[in-house]
Order: structure tokens, then sequence, then C-alpha cells
């Protein structure tokens, strides 16, 4: 009586793909299928979530126009397991979803056949690694270029540019108030470098006292004094064949500084209580929030090292002569902490953001980093409202903004600096005639505003 | 203008092609064309390359926000989300009529889903 006619067959296949369905849609990885062309044939509702394409979008279309991982053009995962019949686990890529927004994401791939075993296609789950990926950032402080935001004309300016310096060996002098994200442009550099693959080492020269400051950098032989009682590599051999930054260089001691300049002359240094000279195949990255013509001057930074470490410069606005990013950077600040902390907040209202567009940011990106995680936690609602934001950046005495009028002068100067020397093709003689001014005055502007060229 | 290639398809994805083609148009003629290979080659590396270059088109089928606002800095117009073979693109695009979200196949182009292609 149990017979299995071919309608019971059909009715409980029917049963089954629809009991498939639910389940499919019901989990929280990504899932989609393709055929032996590589066409979209199913897509999930997660899938829908990750990507941003809803599945009507997706079906029918080449999974590599949808997902557009990093690795579709060079070494498609899902093709190789269709080829090779094995599955792929947990490889971690990243895809453009379809905001353009880089979404990490972990994949894992497998064959699909048919009931006589044929392969018909293929099958890819993807988990989105975005909390995972923004929680690893947070723990390691590791940024990638990936993170630099701006629409600022003058730091687009310095983007432009990055590949160029990156790609040469030159020692870069970074400057910028603090929490411009001078040290976030420095990995950038070594990111972008032939040295890519080499340490990164940094080295914070304002946090080292200055009786450990030599032995950090350059290390110390076994019995050097009572308790070296064995060798110590310094950074700058933890960063061979890599990139050092010396932050805060502005705070290295005088006596210090002359150390620091013959391993930038001559590229070799010698451990603390060591005979034998090293070798320093390093790239050498400097930053500093101080004024260091300021400090050559007042006669507490030596003038050639200064030379020596600005062979490239490049100096980050501060946040309040980049108001055009502040929207920019909120919606970033606020699109991490949802993620972390699983809060609905969905951004600003308008006036929030007028409170914050009012604000000077002494502190720059970092401090507006932290009044949005201050707004996180009184927010429980979808957007931040001004109550929610630091009080004494909702004072109504605050007024706009504007840099001093001695500032807006010596930069309307130095504009004009810039461009009589670029008309002049940086001849001093020419730029001084077509000033007014002499060849000495024009030479004593242009060391106060660091307008040198730079190779 | 330039075209960042999967096979004889505009690449869903900028900064991650193995090769760019490169057009060299003067008077709505194609009077040149190269291949530059990008292998290997950092997004931020393709982008100084091609502003070198002096390309003022690039034509994708994906770009991420970040390097959407730096080619644009720059002065290059970037035609985004266009699906399809390179030179159906280039063609419409020599025509005037090549529009971000575009998809060709042949002689045949539609914007938005694949379904929206059998509606018509």
């Amino acid at each position: 009586m149990n017979q299995e006619t071919p309608e019971k067959r059909r009715l409980a296949s029917g049963e089954e793909a629809s009991l498939l369905e639910v389940i499919l849609e019901s989990i929280a990885e990504g899932v989609f299928t393709i055929d032996r062309e590589g066409r979209i044939t199913t897509f999930n509702r997660a899938a829908e979530e990750i990507t941003g394409f809803r599945r009507e979008e997706a079906i029918g279309r080449w999974c590599f126009e949808v997902f557009r991982a990093d690795i579709c053009q060079r070494d498609c995962a899902l093709r190789r397991t269709i080829e090779t019949g094995r599955p792929i686990v947990g490889l971690q890529v990243t895809i453009l979803d379809k905001q353009g927004r880089e979404v990490p994401v972990s994949i894992t791939t497998a064959v699909l056949r048919d009931a006589r075993g044929e392969v018909i296609g293929g099958v890819e789950t993807f988990r989105d690694l975005s909390l995972v990926e923004e929680l690893r950032r947070e723990a390691t402080a590791r940024y990638t270029l990936q993170d630099i935001v701006s629409k600022s004309p003058r730091v687009q300016e310095i983007l432009n540019i990055l590949p160029d310096v990156a790609e040469s060996e030159s020692t870069v002098l970074i400057t910028g108030e603090s929490g411009t994200g001078k040290e976030l442009l420095a990995r950038a550099i070594h990111e972008l470098s032939p040295r890519r693959e080499g340490p990164y080492v940094r080295v914070n020269c304002a946090a080292i006292p200055e009786t450990l400051l030599e032995s950090e950098l350059f290390g110390y032989v076994r019995g050097a004094f009572t308790d070296a009682r064995r060798d110590k590599p310094g950074r700058f051999t933890l960063a061979q064949g890599g990139t050092i930054l010396l932050d805060e260089v502005g705070e290295v001691p005088l006596g210090m500084q002359a150390k620091l300049l013959r391993v930038l002359q001559e590229r070799e240094y010698e451990p603390l209580g060591g005979t034998r000279t090293l070798k320093a195949d390093v790239r050498v990255i400097a930053t500093t929030n101080r004024d260091l013509t300021k400090l050559v001057r007042e006669g507490r930074f030596r003038e050639d090292l200064y030379w020596r470490l600005k062979v490239i410069h490049l100096h980050l606005p501060p946040l309040r002569e980049r108001r055009e990013d502040i929207p920019l950077l909120a919606e970033t600040f606020v699109h991490r902490l949802a993620l972390r902390t699983g809060k609905p907040i969905r951004g600003l209202s308008p006036e929030a953001m007028e409170v914050l567009m009012r604000w000077p940011f002494p502190g720059n990106i970092r401090e507006l980093q932290n009044a949005i995680e201050h707004a996180f936690i009184l927010c429980k609602e979808e957007l931040i409202r001004p109550e929610h934001l630091p009080s004494e950046m909702r004072r109504p005495e605050i007024l706009p903004t504007f840099p001093p009028v001695s500032g807006l002068r010596q930069e309307a100067e130095r504009r004009l600096l810039e461009e009589a020397l670029a008309r002049c093709e940086g001849n001093r003689s020419r730029a001084a005639k077509l000033l007014g001014i002499s060849r000495t005055t024009l030479w004593r502007k242009m060391r106060r505003y660091g307008l040198f060229v730079s190779k | 203008v330039a075209i960042p290639l999967f096979g004889p398809f505009v690449s869903p994805r900028f900064g991650y092609a193995p090769q760019i083609l490169l057009v060299e148009i003067e008077g709505g003629n194609v009077v040149g064309r190269w291949i530059l290979n990008t292998a290997g080659m950092h997004p931020w590396q393709q982008m100084a390359q091609l502003r070198s270059l002096g390309v003022d088109t690039v034509i994708c089928g994906g770009i991420s926000g970040q390097m959407l606002h730096q080619l644009q800095s720059q002065g290059i117009v970037v035609i985004n989300e266009v699906g399809g073979e390179a030179k159906d693109a280039l063609r419409r695009l020599m025509r005037g009529t090549l529009r971000a979200g575009i998809r060709c196949r042949g002689r045949r182009c539609w914007r938005g889903p694949f379904w929206a292609r059998r509606k018509r």
C-alpha cells in the first residue's frame, strides 16, 4: 500500500524544494548558485542584504557583475571549484556592494551536481565580516588606505601624488595637527611602496624616555649595561627591509638627533655597546605636530636633520580647514559604530550635523570620532540629535569659526609665493622680480613657508 | 578613454583588472588603441598611471566610492556600472549614448536588471 507513485514523488520533491527555500531564506549567510556559464540562478535574502542587489537584479547576470570581488578577475574561487570539483572553505575576499562600499566577506564554494552526478554549476555561501574587520581594526589600530575618507581638494592633492611618493625611497616628513591622520598616511605610503611585504615599525619618539631612546632605536649588545644580559635588536633592525615611522619626531632630544642624522645620511648605525656597524635598509617616514622650522630657529631641532627629513613634505590640513569632510567622516563613524555596537542608528539629524559643522574641532578627526561615540551611548533613536552630542559643542555662543586674520594674510602670502615660483619655473631671481621684492626677502619668505622644492 | 578589461568584457571592478584598454579618440574617430598591463599593480598605482597618461574618461563595471572621488578630483569622468563587452561600450560612448548603469550585448543595450532586457 505504501507504493510510491510518480504523483507522490512529485509532491514530495515539491515539498522538499519549498522547505529548502525556507531554509535558504532564513539563514544569515548569503547564498547564491550559478550555472555552468557563471550566471546566477539562486540568490537568497541574506545575499540581497550583503550585496545591496535585489534578487530580480541579480538572477540571470554573471556572478562577477554582481559580486565584484577582488578575486573575480584573477582567481575566481567558484570557477576553480567547478573545474576541480574541490570545495574552497573560508576564503577572505572583499566585494563591492551596490553602493560602491567595499565589504569584507568570507566565502565557501562547492560544486552542484544533478541526479546523474553531472556538474550543473556551483554554489557559494558568504558571510559578512564587516564587524570582525571593524573589531580587528579597533584592536590592532591598523588602518589602511581605504580608511582615508576625504573630499577635500587639499587632501585629494596629497592622495594623488601618494603612489609616486610611495614608489620612491625618499624620506617623507608628514606634518599636521594632532588627530589629522598622519599615521594613517604613513601606513598608506608603506602599503603602496615596494617595501609593502616588509615590516612596518612605528616608534613614538615622545613616549620613550630620553635615556631609553637610543637602545630602543638601535638596540644593544650583551654587556652594554648592567641588565643587558642578551643582545636586543632595535627598531631599525626590526624594520629591516621595510619602513620605520618616527612618530612625533619633534620630540627627539638634541643629543639623539645627531645619531638619527647619521642613519639618514649614511644608512648605518651601531647598537649600544656594540662595535659592529650595521646597515639600515629602511625607509624612514617621520611625523610631527610641531612647527619644526620654529624649533630649528629656537635651536631645539638640528637644521641638518630637518632638511634630511624633509625630502618630501606632506602637510595634512586640520579638520576646520576641510569642513566638507565632516559629514562624510561622521557618516563613516556612525556606520562603524552601528556595526560594532549593534545599535540601529542610521545617521545624524540635520540639527546635529549643523552643530558639528559649527564646531572648530581643535582635536580634529579624533575629536569628531569621540563626539560620535559619545552620541552613540546616549542615543536611543535612529538619528543622533544635538542633545546626544557632547555638551560643550551645543553651547549657543559658538559661532562659525574663521581662521585668525594673521593666518589668512600668511596663507595669502604663501599662495602668492607659490604662484610666482610656479610661473617662473622655480627661478628665484625671476620670481623675486615678478613679486617686486629682493632675492633675499624671497629666500627668507620661502624658508618661513617651507617652499623649497622637494625632490 | 580607459576601459579596464575582464576578457572581452568591461571589468566589473576598477582596480583589479589585469589589463586596461586605452583608446585615443579624435574627432569622433579612434586614432589609437593600446593595452596597459596592470597585473599586480595596486589600484592606486593604476589611478596614478591613468592620470599620467592623460586619460580623461574611465568606463567600468564598479568602483569603490573612495576611488571614484579620487578619479573625479583629478578631472577624470567615470562612467560606472557599465556591463557587457568593452567594444560595445566604446561604440556607445562614441555615439554619445553611453550612460552609467547601461549593459550591452551585441547591438542590444538596456538599463537595469537582466529581466528588463526581456521586456523590451
